[in-house]
């Protein structure tokens, strides 16, 4: 890879620019090694991106010597422009007109967060709450505020919506005013509302709050609170709710909130890129186990899953006819990863689940175990979190069967070395497709429901700096989404190709000396839309890019790749038994 | 449709036994008997909905809301900083026909807000809030009605109907050479020694007719951006886009301007309902005439309902103008009284159409027996030492331009008939000139007809609040619902009633003299009283040179409107967008219909080109950057 320094100072106004600036030297190349991972592109990598990193003319410009990709032209044309532009950085020189293209992003978002999260904030200083509170306005949980702050608010929005329901036998949906927006959703006896100030749809906020009130219904099933309610109106949930619950609903908002989780906005998971080869051998392991285990009744295992860190499906054992919904999977993926990561090597779980786009009302037991560490690759991969094997049954008292079930598969798979394969399959990275000025994307493949997302590679040491990266970056795709669907959900039309552009209007005025000597970072921001009945693409270009031709081009190289890789990052059938 | 709208005040209310004082209008558009504690839990509701709004901060900013319910939308504006003002609207599948998204309806709501303003002052100069609610009664309720009765008065405004605090301006483009239209107004009639100060200004609006469809296929219609205020020559006066925007409403829901309509005279009648449901019959008479023999019940009690209509209205009409006036059953008086909506293109009718016709609309040189408000019209305005200040308005029409002439209310010389002949006459010559200038450019000549433009676009300037707009409006809905408009089967019963179809353009004008000065803009009604006016110009324009157009021109209405509301969702879509002040966004949207469509939004303006990406693929292939065409718009 090339090595660029960071050659001119950012001084945008938006200082958050800066704070994800990586700590780029000499000697590290902005796609880098991060936080110890070893970048080892999976594909043949044809391009490196780190060339668009803009350059003052003084110092030579870096040209890529190898992989070029020759008969791009856009792609040339716009190297020329970013090695060479100048634009402002020396008093007089005004004839440099290129615009410069950054590898940063900086944020083009109104905001109003407060800085810190003391719990005696305002309400109206958070931009994005939930509520959930039961039918007789008792409060179950708020994601921002204190009990003192948010009770009577509930016993407003319980009013609001009862009123509704008594008088206009019709359910509220939203109140909206501008791009401010409280959506609301009856799922009696639970009442779920969503306040955002960040120009969300509604359709957007009331899938938020249908995976909120999911999760209360994984943990308790639909069956139970019927129960609860039916015996006392004014029950008060919150007493019945253990502390783990309250940490995962803050989790699950944090997530949606505030990191790069598009599950939800997508509705679709990821899938753990893997060689085509490799997931056959360990579906057909899947397949083998289950037929030799002669044991296991006919019925027991309704599924089985591998699922990798970062929500990442690996594989899938299912009976034909039958799979299992995304925000099901969603959920369990989550408890998985912020819940039951605490297990050691030898520990199992035996973990009653509600699945409630499956079977609302009853559980399914999952057995729960950590994939034996690998004996090649290193033995830890992203900040300590290991794949995971998931046995799903109906049977309360399976656990036994399933455990043999899964030592067997265990076995299979070290004895094949695929543990190996699945430690080392890596995320996509940007830098593995050939799109040049793309800094991120998201593609989403209708047919299995499923997306794929580079890995960020800008990510600091520093978990808020990260964590704000992420919600930049999410806060842009909700944006490019929203603008391809309307707020109902519906698609503007059956296929659609959106550029969205943000750009700083143009400073009034003499420039300071500090000004014109030091260049500035202009806001230039593209993001595309891209929707067709077989897949979603969103992207997200590198400051300054203004070149939409360059930008189809790279979309278009985007989904070739996808395309051609299809079988190894994303799950069509699984086992199938 | 529509459900109910309500004005109320919480401030009137001190106690729980006064509750009821805050209520200023509540109507409903339903036959449902709603008891005081309904309406009054209604509003409360809203006033709640208000106040949680408000306390998540970011909400709190802004004067409107939309609540959304599965079945309606509640909107809801809040003026002069204590006032609601609500409306209900019906969304379920079929009541809404055609959908119209509700951001337009919240623009009504601001426009309603306006018109009252225009006419009687804001609502807190009251102090008797009975006398509000009997204005209110009076402006409000038959504001809604119209819609109710004509929900096409949304669909006319378009596009730029979105921004009700922008007035929409003509782009017509004038030939430099020899002496402008505008000097001619300024020098002989602003600047003149009798009307300087006293003459505030004058309001010149193109406002072609749409209503004809054949013209439209005849490629005989003028594009649509140069329908609106084409110039006002004062900054003094502050209500021009109040002023314009009540016009185009008026235009908007007559389809043509009137004397009756100006004065404020002309209103639809609801068809008689409650008995067995004849008004649903006759609203439904489209889907009646299409149907199977077995609805031959229904379609009778259809056909003696529109039969009966004509007769009833027409009575109507002549009492009410009769008792006003003292003179009744005065058949030209009927005529005028009720504005055409209906334009069968009979050869002869396109004739009369193509001479150049003028008149006053509202003017002291109406007869005297007519009510004040076909002589003068008054509108008032705060004044910034914050006094309510009224303005004398006086209306002439010449073909499709409507000159609004803005007085003081002290100047007297309004009623010396020498005066207004000779202030007519100036602006005539001005007219003329204007249309000279407008459409009948020497250079065009030489090249041939123009070209259509390649291109749609709308401009909103939240500075100047301007709206420039090119993307047609569809005036055409009710020729394509024919018959499915209770008030269009009056009028046509009207016109049977007195054999007037059957008779040719040269006996009207003989025998329809009418001494009352009353007219009609833009109709061969009118142009029977152009005698009457003694106002003819002798020129014809049979032929423009220019007609403005653009390729959305040619597109069938229904596709149009498809178009807009698409384009509105767009513009909902960026309005909503969490764009940082000082950041300029654009978007340019490809659909696989062909629609190309590019916005851009900034602290000052909006802006949306359209265009068809199947007609122009190779161009845009082969430019740079697609956004390229953004610039036309400079």
């Amino acid at each position: 890879m090339n090595t660029v320094d960071e050659q001119y100072l950012d001084d945008s106004p938006c200082t958050d620019s800066n704070r994800f600036r990586p700590a780029v030297s000499s000697k590290t190349s902005s796609f880098g090694p991060l936080n110890g991972v070893i970048s080892e592109p999976t594909t043949s990598i044809t391009l490196d991106q780190s060339t668009f990193q803009a350059s003052v003319p003084s110092t030579p410009p870096v040209v890529p010597q190898e992989n070029q990709d020759t008969d791009d032209e856009a792609l040339l044309e716009s190297l020329s422009q970013s090695l060479y532009s100048n634009d402002h950085s020396i008093l007089g020189s005004s004839n440099w007109n290129h615009p410069i293209v950054s590898m940063d992003v900086p944020t083009v978002f109104a905001g109003r967060n407060p800085v810190s999260s003391a719990e005696n904030q305002e309400i109206s200083s958070w931009d994005k709450n939930f509520f959930i509170l039961t039918s007789a306005g008792k409060p179950i949980y708020a994601m921002h505020g204190s009990d003192g702050q948010v009770t009577s608010l509930m016993g407003i929005i319980n009013t609001v919506m009862s009123y509704f329901q008594l008088h206009n036998s019709s359910d509220i949906r939203t109140i909206s005013c501008g791009k401010a927006k409280l959506a609301f959703l009856d799922r009696s006896p639970i009442f779920l509302a969503a306040y955002s100030d960040r120009g969300e749809t509604s359709n957007e906020l009331i899938n938020q709050l249908d995976f909120l009130h999911s999760y209360l219904l994984s943990s308790l099933s639909q069956r139970q609170l019927t129960r609860f309610f039916s015996r006392r109106e004014n029950f008060d949930l919150r007493n019945f709710l253990e502390a783990t619950d309250f940490e995962n609903l803050d989790e699950i908002c944090s997530l949606i909130c505030e990191r790069l989780y598009p599950d939800v906005l997508l509705g679709a998971l990821q899938c753990l890129s893997l060689k085509k080869t490799h997931r056959a051998q360990i579906h057909e392991a899947m397949l083998q186990c289950l037929l030799k285990e002669s044991d296991l009744p006919r019925g027991t295992l309704l599924y089985g899953l591998i699922v990798a860190p970062d929500n990442k499906l690996c594989s899938v054992l299912r009976p034909r006819g039958h799979t299992l919904h995304t925000t099901d999977l969603n959920l369990l993926f989550c408890l998985i990863f912020h819940h039951f990561q605490n297990l050691q090597d030898q520990q199992e779980m035996w973990v009653p689940i509600c699945f409630p786009k499956f079977n609302s009302s009853g559980f399914l037991y999952c057995y729960i175990k950590l994939l034996p560490n690998s004996t090649k690759a290193g033995p830890e991969t992203n900040s300590g979190k290991r794949p995971v094997l998931v046995l799903i049954s109906a049977q309360k008292d399976a656990f036994f069967s399933l455990k043999t079930l899964g030592g067997n598969l265990f076995k299979h798979l070290q004895a094949n070395s695929l543990i190996d394969h699945i430690y080392r399959a890596k995320g996509i990275k940007i830098s593995d497709i050939p799109a040049p000025l793309v800094h991120h994307f998201i593609y989403k493949s209708k047919k299995h429901v499923q997306y794929i997302i580079p890995e960020l590679q800008f990510v600091t040491q520093a978990e808020d700096e990260s964590q704000e990266y992420e919600k930049k970056i999410i806060t842009y795709y909700q944006l490019i989404h929203n603008s391809v669907f309307r707020d109902n959900g519906s698609a503007h039309s059956k296929s659609t190709l959106n550029f969205v552009q943000w750009e700083a209007a143009e400073a009034v005025g003499e420039r300071s000396f500090e000004q014109a000597v030091f260049q500035r970072e202009k806001i230039c921001m593209m993001g595309l839309a891209w929707t067709t009945p077989k897949f979603e693409l969103y992207l997200i270009c590198n400051n300054g890019t203004n070149d939409k031709n360059a930008v189809l081009k790279s979309a278009k190289k985007i989904i070739k790749w996808c395309a051609r890789h299809e079988q190894r990052l994303f799950l069509s059938d699984g086992a199938v038994f | 449709m529509l459900q109910y709208v309500t004005v109320f005040d919480p401030s009137q209310s001190d106690g729980e036994d006064e509750v009821h004082k805050q209520l200023l209008l509540y109507h409903s558009f339903e036959d449902l008997e709603i008891t005081l504690n309904e309406k009054l839990g209604r509003i409360g509701m809203i006033q709640g909905i208000w106040s949680l709004t408000d306390s998540f901060g970011g909400m709190g900013e802004r004067q409107e809301k939309v609540v959304e319910l599965h079945k309606e939308v509640i909107l809801i504006i809040k003026v002069e900083c204590r006032f609601f003002i609500s409306l209900c609207v019906s969304t379920e599948e079929g009541r809404m026909s055609p959908a119209i998204p509700h951001e337009l309806y919240v623009s009504q709501l601001w426009y309603c807000y306006q018109i009252f303003v225009l006419h009687y002052g804001p609502f807190s100069r009251f102090e008797d809030m009975g006398e509000l609610t009997d204005l209110l009664n009076e402006q409000i309720v038959p504001f809604w009605h119209h819609i109710q009765l004509k929900p096409e008065t949304i669909v006319r405004r378009g596009i730029a109907g979105l921004w009700p605090d922008g007035c929409k301006v003509s782009q017509l483009e004038f030939d430099s050479s020899g002496e402008s239209w505008e000097s001619l107004i300024n020098q002989n009639i602003l600047l003149a020694p009798e009307n300087y100060m006293a003459v505030k200004d004058v309001l010149v609006y193109h406002l072609p007719s749409y209503n004809d469809q054949n013209a439209q296929f005849a490629g005989r219609r003028l594009g649509y951006k140069t329908y609106g205020l084409v110039r006002h020559f004062s900054d003094d006066i502050s209500i021009v886009t109040q002023l314009s925007n009540w016009i185009y409403h008026l235009h908007a829901v007559h389809g043509d301007l009137s004397s009756h309509v100006l004065a404020g005279n002309a209103h639809y009648e609801e068809a008689p309902s409650g008995s067995d449901g004849v008004e649903n019959a006759a609203d439904n008479s489209t889907e009646l005439s299409s149907a199977a023999p077995s609805n031959l019940q229904a379609q009778g009690r259809a056909l003696l309902h529109n039969l009966m209509l004509p007769l009833s209205f027409a009575y109507d009409a002549v009492h009410e103008v009769g008792s006003t006036t003292g003179i009744s059953k005065s058949m030209s008086l009927i005529m005028d009284y009720v504005p055409r909506w209906d334009h069968n293109a009979s050869r002869e009718r396109e004739n009369d159409r193509q001479r150049s016709r003028c008149g006053y609309l509202i003017s002291p040189l109406c007869s005297g027996m007519l009510p004040m408000s076909y002589r003068v019209k008054k509108v008032v305005y705060e004044s910034s030492d914050g006094h309510l200040r009224s303005f004398n308005l006086l209306f002439w029409f010449y073909d499709d331009v409507l000159v609004v002439t803005v007085c003081e209310p002290e100047f007297a010389k309004i009623w010396d008939s020498q005066y207004l002949e000779d202030l007519s006459y100036k602006f005539r010559e001005s007219i003329t000139r204007f249309y000279e200038t407008a459409f009948q450019h020497a250079e065009s000549k030489a090249k041939g007809p123009s070209k259509r433009e390649s291109f749609a676009y709308t401009t909103y300037s939240k500075i100047t609040k301007e709206i420039k707009c090119s993307v047609p409006a569809w005036f055409d809905s009710k020729s394509d619902n024919r018959g499915s408009n209770p008030m269009k089967l009056v009028v046509d019963g009207v016109d049977h009633l007195f054999g007037l179809n059957s008779q040719d353009a040269s006996e009207l004008q003989d025998a329809n003299r009418n001494p009352w000065g009353l007219d009609i803009m833009g109709s061969l009604l009118g142009f029977r009283n152009d005698k009457t006016n003694q106002n003819v110009a002798e020129e014809q324009y049979p032929h423009f040179d220019r007609r403005y157009e653009n390729f959305l021109d040619g597109m069938t209405q229904e596709k149009l409107w498809g178009l807009q509301v698409q384009t509105i969702q767009f513009l909902t879509s960026i309005k909503n967008s969490n764009r940082a002040c000082g950041l300029v966004e654009e978007r340019l949207s490809k659909l696989n219909n062909g629609l190309l469509c590019y916005i851009k939004q900034d602290d000052e303006s909006v802006s949306v080109v359209i265009r068809n990406w199947f007609e122009h693929r190779e161009d845009f292939e082969s430019h740079k950057r697609l956004s390229d065409f953004g610039k036309v718009l400079g």
